[in-house]
């Protein structure tokens, strides 16, 4: 092996033979032996050191022990090369996170072994750098306590070997037919080595079938993506999408959006945006111009719009109301002249002939080529091999076709309301499995159940949304006994041994070269496979307009289906501080809730809370209304992924179960009623209050426009304290920032911050220590949406401070609002005087004490915080202090972005910058000299380290005379 | 201020004629010691020690799991804690109040309640001072808050208005305690020397400390008495200056005040007065004191409450004249959401007990009512705890931040610990009422014997 | 045995015919004479001529010095940690205020009650003139008059016939 690897090993070797001494006496062992001695004698001579690090998992999994388990040494960490390593400093290796099956490159933060934050990779450019809420919270994944964790026969604990003794027995019979009665159920996915395995199943078994399901969006039209540049995008309009949110590429199309949106001076925006959708997203929140409108509405504007670019009058029949007209007319000629650097984008989850639309008036505006390509589709959505979707395997259940049935990753009986009428069905089938890293409501229709690994704990390769492909190196070994799918797969067809990493390296092996193993380093270094990206099926011509349906031209009411913002289909149900995590616009928690309008609010007599029946002649379902501002007229948007009954603890017997009422992969119920029950149900959201009361603290400024001077701060009858060399602060630019809370998680993650509860929220007691501010300003059933993200504005007058008896609040030379635990007694004057409400409070003891895994995410860095102290924003002081020792070791002042706050480092958009305001060349310190620069209740004089960029708002074109 | 004569009373006796030295000493004392009416003493005490009991628990549950159990929240950090702490404290004003200030204006009718007013003072602050202790997040450490030698070399942060109450509330509980003391010295010898049995006599000897009633005693006595006198009296208006600045110092809107200070005195008298009415009247019936504490001592209450009812109802009205006036939006909007906001129910409240239920007391008819007048006493009691809700609560609960507001909802605990306080509260006066004279026999002495002088 | 007697004692009714007993004794020139009452009798001081009580100087001294104490606490303590609280000068005085006026009121009422223990003797729980059972009225409606054995050249006799001169409800011998 070459150089990278052997340092590696070395690496990885010293370390847990030092855990050795201490972790391996042989009554320990006896002790973890029954539940583990069998993963011990699976592996070949030689690689007994996995066994070790097997039972190593398992001591974690025991005793919750913060010990180190890196997996097999041939893992490169990124950048830092091993030797340099020191207990005590995490390192950081680059990987990939499957997400709907799409990778995005990140780098794993790992302290002694345990993983403990999730990074963006820089050089992915699925990441840039930056990550979402979902990726931010995976890491609580890993550590979740209702993991499966051993194979289950019939819900009886098993041995992998009892499975596999089993699967040999059972398999010559499936030889002898060639494999006819073997059904695969998976997720469409990106992985070189899954689909490699899948063919050589099939090549042994050709009669097999594999079938594909996802409850999610195809992101494909037609075998092909689109793929937008925003970059270059003059004129954006986007139908019903949310691509900047919720999209394989949302994080480079945040990027790439931000990019035009930042202002400088007084000038606009490089771009104009538009937006029309019946369920409020943050993406349409970001536009300039949102049209709420029911999915009807929305074809007849569509169909107006393209009509003017053609340069016609809107039709006859469409009479548009005066908003639409205006709307129609200002995009139609930004369209026109901005032509071809546009940008029309449908929701994934629009119908498809609204997706056609999109598709022919980029190509009519000669987009396509430019700021839209066209790329093969990455994921195996239309896979040759694939024998359908989930309707195709229930009809082979119904006729008894299926002998032997594998469903990997996949949840079907929850997410399909078709398949939760086939449990006779299943039960007919002798040969179940499924494999899950849950028991979910699949797993336990199953005849056999195997724990499936993390995906940092195993090997695996993904592919970006453009194509980029991603080695996925595991950090630590499985906590329990899980295996990859990949190696189920393989344990199929054959007996010969091979561990994930064996796959994944034969799939890449295939390339061959010489210099392999360097480049196989390079790219585990790099977190990417270079010369991986799709290359640009050539762009549609010029296409002609599709005529539009009207779905919903009867007279009931629309239902619109949409994948939940923290849990999406039930898949991240048991991660708790997703479900902790404020939804965006409605600050929801816990549960999901029936959006509707106002107005439809005042026609049904309902209000939030009030339990609504959905009906749609067939199937019904009942959830609690939310009267959400800004959302389409005649319309009800339910989300996915709630009323689970086998999530976990922290999933299970939450919300509302969308699933009875879906249509199969349908996104659209144009036809149904609603009525109130008269009950209702208690919804809980962090905030209670979302208009701005005449007190703009978020700030809007009309392009070309200046802010009104605020007073000068520099006035005081106080001497000014003397500043220090360094003097930190933030600026948030309000008008990049959509609001997509990857900051509050990357905080929750960062900083230890407990989930409380749904009852303690519901009290008013969450403890996330950045939020996101919502407010809905104008008409409320076409208000312009506004996102603000509140940490501590670190005051340099803190009136936290003042108050405190006992000096627990002070201010460091470096202008950070400190907050020093150990002296705080909790009488909570200073959340009662702090202006911004940024503190939280430990009312009871949230933080669990006892051995529970989802210790192990806990950043040794930062303290975990006792009942009864108060706590806030540290601007992330243990990495300002990292950067300070780092410095001072180098003898060099601090680099200006050499410290990241765990939120900016998280922001798609680049909207949050922390650095050093007392450096006039630092950027901070630039965009504070911004004219839209303003504070937050400035007025008060508490003089925030925190700034706000205010958002610069455009005018609609007046329709040409 | 000069000594007076009321005019509108002269009918009023100050003590019922045919009351002798001799019988002032009896009288008094025998409630202690031959306990007269122990029926109504024993119900009355059972019931407060299981209401004491009630406070023992919550205390426990608290300690256990921590403020969480209570009802406060961010925003409303602040809760039943505080408001009942700011509604004792208030109520301990009535007794340095009546026995320090009033001696200094020389208002002879004080003679015959500063005794039992002190008392009342003392236990007041007994319960006020649970409060801030158990409000505290880690109240293990409370003594944090106080200046000692620390190895961290740490210091209490002099600026916060919490450490002024520490030292306020500790020392008006210890200056009290004194007052109160040496105001019974000469009683103690009194009980002494009439008490049957060694064992009596033998305590309040201890407790007198050989007190012989000896010339040279009395003339340090009549100085350290009227020196206190005069220390306790600003100390009075300190004290609840100081609580009030708990408020005024924030910049919260609805407390950034400049008008707490002397509003809080104001209230803090008040609803001292209201509580001294509201257990005198039925005291003085039960244990037929109506000699000495006369129909005049009752009017007399009566006209400061109402005088001080009227200094409250300014401070409410300069609390929205300064809204208004400043044109502040943040203070125009608590003004506002105090009279029609969700919490609306208990302003309105706090002004028919605070502003109009006083005003009754304008007739001398109802002055003289027992019923009436305790009816509106107690109005006044309920309505100083509403205006306490009122100001902690409806300021926290909608301030700056639109995103941020909240609301308050008292849980179980929150109303245990408070009549929990109100039973350790009501012992202590049954404890007090059954061994130590309720009313001051030395300066009923005195007074009968200037009143001898005075009468024809 | 005979015990050494500590003085003649007198007990009277009402105020008046005390103060009247007390002057005939001053102009009979009887010096040490102690007296009893159940309340501080203002008037008796102009005819026992005392010094006058340090009580006042004993209190404000103390006062002063705790409230120069805690000012000086308060600010030694700003300096001894520095920190900065809000922006807020080091010796921010005003917010210094309070305490200084608690820790004078406090320092001088303890100061106070202390002197008047001291002063007055006490505690003193065994007297030679709570010997006599009718002493018990003193702390009730007595007035006693006790001139002491030791009296500057007046024997036991004069001490006697001045008492009974001013017509005493009862006339009783201390003994130590």
């Amino acid at each position: 092996m070459t150089d990278p690897i052997d340092f590696a090993t070395g690496q990885a070797g010293r370390m847990w033979r030092s855990m050795g001494e201490r972790e391996l006496p042989s009554e320990w062992r006896s002790i973890v032996t029954p539940e583990f001695a069998l993963g011990a004698d699976q592996w070949p001579p030689g690689m007994d050191r996995r066994e070790f690090l097997r039972l190593m998992g398992a001591s974690l999994a025991l005793g919750g022990l913060a010990g180190c388990t890196r997996p097999a040494g041939r893992l490169v960490p990124y950048v830092t090369p091993p030797e340099e390593a020191l207990p005590g400093s995490p390192e950081f290796y680059a990987t990939a996170i499957p997400i709907e099956g799409y990778a995005r490159g990140i780098l794993v933060e790992s302290h002694l072994g345990r993983p403990t934050k999730i990074e963006g990779n820089p050089d992915h450019p699925e990441s840039g750098g930056s990550t979402d809420a979902l990726t931010q919270a995976a890491i609580l994944s890993l550590y979740d306590p209702d993991r499966s964790k051993a194979p289950l026969h019939r819900g009886a604990e098993q041995s992998w070997e009892a499975f596999e003794a089993e699967w040999r027995a059972f398999r010559p019979g499936l030889l002898a037919k060639k494999g006819q009665g073997l059904a695969l159920l998976s997720e469409p996915t990106t992985s070189p080595t899954f689909l490699r395995q899948i063919g050589r199943l099939l090549a042994a078994f050709p009669e097999a079938r594999w079938y594909q399901h996802t409850p999610l969006a195809t992101y494909g039209v037609g075998g092909s993506q689109m793929d937008f540049d925003f970059r270059r995008a003059r004129v954006v309009l986007f139908v019903g999408s949310d691509c900047l949110f919720r999209h394989p590429a949302c994080l480079r199309y945040s990027r790439d959006f931000a990019s035009r949106r930042r202002v400088t001076g007084t000038a606009p925006p490089g771009s104009r945006v538009y937006a029309v959708e019946a369920t409020p997203t943050l993406t349409g929140a970001a536009a300039d111009f949102r049209l709420p409108a029911s999915p009807n509405r929305i074809r007849t504007l569509l169909d107006a719009v393209s009509g003017l670019v053609d340069g016609n009058a809107p039709a006859e029949g469409a009479a548009l109301t005066a908003a639409e007209y205006a709307f129609a007319t200002s995009l139609a000629h930004d369209l026109r002249s901005a032509a071809p650097e546009v940008v029309c984008v449908a929701g994934s989850e629009q119908d498809p002939d609204v997706q056609a639309w999109a598709l022919a008036m980029n190509a009519k505006l000669g987009a396509a080529g430019g700021t839209l390509r066209l790329l093969p589709q990455v994921r195996s959505d239309n896979d040759p091999r694939s024998a359908g979707a989930l309707d195709r395997l229930a009809a082979a259940l119904r006729a008894d076709e299926v002998q032997s049935l594998f469903v990997l990753g996949s949840n079907p009986v929850y997410t399909s309301a078709e398949f939760r009428g086939l449990a006779a069905e299943l039960a007919r089938v002798p040969f179940t499995v499924h494999v899950g890293s849950h028991v979910d409501e699949t797993g336990a229709l199953c005849r056999w159940h195997l724990p499936e690994a993390h995906f940092l704990e195993a090997w695996d390769d993904r592919r970006g949304y453009d194509g980029t492909t991603s080695l996925v190196q595991p950090l630590i070994q499985p906590l329990y006994e899980g295996r990859s799918v990949l190696e189920v797969l393989h344990g199929l067809h054959t007996d010969e041994h091979a561990t994930s990493y064996d796959l994944v390296r034969q799939t890449w092996e295939a390339g061959g070269g010489e210099d392999f193993e360097v480049r196989w380093a390079r790219w585990l270094r790099e977190g990417k496979v270079e010369g991986t990206q799709s290359a640009a099926l050539v762009g549609p011509s010029a296409a002609l307009f599709p005529t539009l349906s009207r779905p919903g031209a009867s007279v009931g009411l629309f239902l619109l289906l949409v994948p939940d913002a923290s849990v999406l289909d039930g898949r991240w149900s048991n991660n708790a501080w997703l479900q902790e995590l404020p939804r965006p616009l409605t600050q929801l928690v816990w549960d999901n809730a029936a959006l509707i309008s106002p107005s439809l609010a005042a026609n049904l007599g309902a209000k939030t809370g009030d339990m609504l029946r959905i009906e749609d002649g067939s199937a019904a379902v009942e959830a609690a209304a939310y009267v959400l501002p800004g959302h389409g007229p005649g319309c009800v948007t339910l989300s996915l992924g709630y009323g689970r009954t086998r999530a976990g603890a922290v999933g299970n017997g939450r919300g509302f179960d969308a699933t009875p009422i879906r249509r199969t992969a349908l996104w659209e119920n144009p036809n149904i009623s609603v009525r109130r029950t008269g009950s209702t149900y208690p919804l809980v959201t962090t905030q209670h209050h979302f208009t701005m009361e005449g007190r703009e603290p978020v700030r809007l400024l009309p392009a070309g426009r200046m802010l009104p001077d605020a007073a000068d701060p520099s006035v005081s009858l106080y001497p000014a304290w003397k500043p220090g060399t360094n003097a930190w602060g933030m600026s948030i630019d309000l008008g990049t920032c959509i609001g997509c809370n990857a900051c509050v998680v990357a905080c929750q993650a960062e900083n230890n911050t407990p989930v409380v509860g749904k009852d303690q929220v519901s009290r008013g007691r969450e403890m996330h220590w950045i939020r996101i501010d919502r407010y809905f300003d104008g008409d409320l059933d076409a208000p312009r949406i506004l996102n603000q993200p509140i940490p501590c504005m670190h005051c340099e007058n803190a009136p936290c401070e003042v108050v405190c008896p006992v000096g627990a609040t002070v201010h460091s030379s470096e202008g950070l609002n400190e907050m020093v635990y150990n002296r705080c007694v909790g009488t909570r004057y200073c959340s009662n005087n702090c202006p911004y409400k940024v503190r939280r409070f430990n009312f009871l003891d949230y933080t669990d004490r006892r051995d529970s895994p989802v210790n192990l995410q806990k950043n040794p860095d930062v303290t975990v915080r006792a009942r009864g102290v108060m706590e806030k924003c540290t601007y992330c002081v243990q990495r300002i202090n990292t950067a300070r020792i780092d410095a001072a070791k180098a003898d060099r002042p601090i680099r200006d972005g050499e410290i990241r706050t765990a939120c900016e480092q998280a922001c798609p958009l680049g909207a949050i910058v922390f650095g050093n305001v007392a450096d006039p060349r630092s950027r901070v310190a630039a965009l504070k000299r911004e004219p839209a620069n303003y504070s937050l209740l400035g007025e008060l004089n508490t003089r925030p380290r925190t700034t706000y960029l205010a958002r610069v708002t455009q005018e609609l074109r007046e329709a040409p005379a | 201020m000069k000594r007076h004569e009321p005019t509108t009373a002269d009918s009023l006796e100050m003590v019922a004629p045919g009351q002798t030295m001799e019988s002032v000493s009896r009288e008094i004392s025998a409630i202690p010691l031959s306990a007269p009416h122990m029926r109504f003493w024993w119900i009355g005490f059972s019931v407060s020690f299981l209401a004491m009991m009630v406070l023992l628990g919550s205390l426990a549950w608290i300690l256990t799991k921590g403020v969480g159990v209570w009802g406060i929240n961010i925003p409303i950090a602040w809760g039943f804690a505080i408001i009942n702490f700011v509604w004792w404290i208030g109520i301990g004003h009535a007794g340095t109040f009546i026995s320090a200030i009033l001696l200094l204006l020389h208002q002879e009718w004080r003679t015959s309640i500063n005794r039992f007013t002190e008392a009342m003072t003392l236990f007041a602050v007994a319960c006020a001072g649970i409060y801030p202790l158990i409000h505290l997040g880690r109240p293990q450490f409370f003594y944090w808050l106080l200046p000692y030698p620390d190895t961290m070399g740490l210091w209490p942060q002099f600026r916060s208005p919490l450490v002024w109450d520490v030292f306020a509330v500790s020392t008006y509980a210890t200056v009290s305690l004194l007052f109160w003391y040496v105001g019974l010295l000469p009683d103690l010898a009194t009980m002494r020397d009439r008490a049957e049995g060694l064992a009596r006599r033998r305590i309040y000897g201890l407790l007198s400390l050989g007190w012989r009633g000896d010339g040279g005693h009395w003339h340090h006595y009549r100085k350290l008495y009227i020196v206190l006198a005069g220390l306790a009296a600003p100390l009075v208006v300190s004290v609840h200056s100081i609580v009030g600045m708990d408020f005024a110092i924030a910049i919260l809107p609805g407390w950034h005040s400049a008008i707490f200070p002397p509003y809080f005195v104001a209230g803090a008298i008040f609803s001292g007065f209201s509580m001294v009415l509201t257990l005198i009247i039925p005291l003085r019936s039960v244990y037929r004191l109506e000699g000495m504490i006369t129909a005049r001592h009752l009017d007399l209450m009566a006209k400061v409450m109402m005088a001080m009812g009227w200094i409250v109802a300014y401070g409410y009205f300069s609390e929205f004249f300064t809204a208004w006036r400043s044109g502040d939006i943040f203070d125009r909007y608590v003004a506002l959401n105090r009279v029609v906001g969700p919490y609306a129910p208990y302003f309105w409240a706090l002004m028919a007990c605070n502003i109009a239920a006083p005003q009754f007391l304008w007739s001398r008819r109802i002055r003289q009512n027992l019923v009436a007048l305790w009816a509106v006493a107690f109005c006044v009691n309920v309505g100083m705890w509403i205006e306490r809700f009122v100001i902690v609560i409806t300021s926290l609960h909608r301030d700056f931040m639109p995103s941020a507001w909240g609301m308050y909802h008292a849980t179980f605990w929150d109303y245990s610990t408070f009549f929990g306080t109100l039973g350790l509260f009501a012992s202590l006066l049954f404890l007090f009422i059954r061994f130590l004279p309720m009313i001051s026999m030395t300066e009923m002495r005195a007074l009968v014997v200037a009143k001898q002088k005075e009468r024809p | 045995m005979k015990r050494d007697l500590y003085g003649i004692m007198a007990a009277f009714a009402s105020e008046e015919s005390y103060l009247a007993a007390l002057r005939e004794l001053r102009e009979a020139g009887f010096r040490r004479i102690e007296t009893f009452t159940p309340y501080g009798v203002e008037a008796e001081e102009a005819v026992v001529r005392r010094r006058p009580t340090p009580m006042g100087w004993i209190m404000l001294t103390a006062g002063l010095t705790g409230g120069a104490g805690a000012f000086f606490m308060q600010w030694y303590a700003a300096r001894d940690y520095r920190l900065n609280v809000g922006g807020r000068p080091v010796d921010s005085w005003p917010a210094f205020v309070p305490v200084t006026f608690e820790l004078t009121v406090l320092t001088a009422a303890l100061a106070g009650v202390a002197a008047l223990i001291w002063l007055s003797g006490l505690p003193r729980l065994d007297h030679p003139v709570f010997s006599d059972r009718r002493f018990q009225r003193a702390s009730q409606d007595r007035f006693f008059v006790c001139v002491r054995a030791d009296g500057i050249g007046h024997t036991e006799g004069e001490a006697r016939t001045a008492l009974l001169a001013a017509k005493p409800e009862s006339v009783m011998e201390v003994f130590a």
